[in-house]
């Protein structure tokens, strides 16, 4: 695989915790970096997205299982609130 | 091409909402590209303000919701002059709210359906268009 160098810009809490992650796995910041890349990818496939989606889905139920989204959303558009 | 109102939106994120399956089966039709899932910005205003001002879900928790939301890849329209001026005259013609209108101008310009969760709004136009998920 070729590769192509490049400067890029992290903000600081990100850069540090990648380093973190690079000293303790013993591997260079940019091998981290592929890795993300990689991963963001695969979970981006259509199966792997609607299992995250149920994931957050069943989470947010914990605190949404009372709540009325129908309610909310007519007051939103008819009473603008 | 199908459009989906904000209440359908709301359906994905939440296991316990009634017709929970029934919405994440359009989206995972869109996610496998067999359907394109086009909705308004204003959905994602939507959603926002609702998460975050009507319920204890907490910043992150939001955020993490709209990170998700974003890599579903809707297809977004955004607002127009055009649009919003016939979603004022279809608000007069059946007593909607311009916000409600916005959804229903959109799927009758593209000829698809637009699926909702709110039976009222089915009602009160009869657009044949209209599929109500409950």
């Amino acid at each position: 695989m070729d590769f192509i160098t490049t400067n890029i810009r992290l903000p600081e809490e990100d850069y540090r915790e990648l380093k973190k992650e690079a000293y303790h796995r013993r591997i260079s910041l940019s091998a981290v970096i592929r890795e993300k890349l990689t991963a963001t990818q695969i979970k981006s496939d259509p199966l792997s997205l609607i299992s995250e989606v149920k994931k957050i889905a069943e989470s947010n139920s914990k605190k949404l299982k009372n709540w009325n989204s129908l309610q909310a959303l007519r007051e939103i558009r008819d009473s603008g609130k | 091409m199908i459009v989906i109102d904000t209440s359908i939106a709301f359906k994905w994120f939440n296991t316990v909402e009634p017709g929970f399956e029934k919405a994440i089966s359009l989206l995972e039709q869109h996610l496998q590209q067999k359907e394109t899932i086009l909705v308004p910005d204003l959905l994602i205003y939507e959603l926002t303000n609702a998460w975050t001002t009507k319920t204890s879900l907490t910043y992150k928790e939001v955020s993490k919701n709209l990170l998700l939301l974003e890599r579903v890849k809707l297809k977004i329209q955004p607002v127009s002059f055009n649009l919003c001026r016939k979603a004022s005259q279809l608000a007069k013609k059946y007593h909607l709210s311009v916000y409600d209108a916005i959804y229903a101008v959109i799927a009758k310009e593209n000829k698809c359906y637009l699926y909702t969760a709110d039976a009222k709004f089915k009602s009160k136009t009869n657009l044949a268009f209209i599929r109500v998920i409950q």
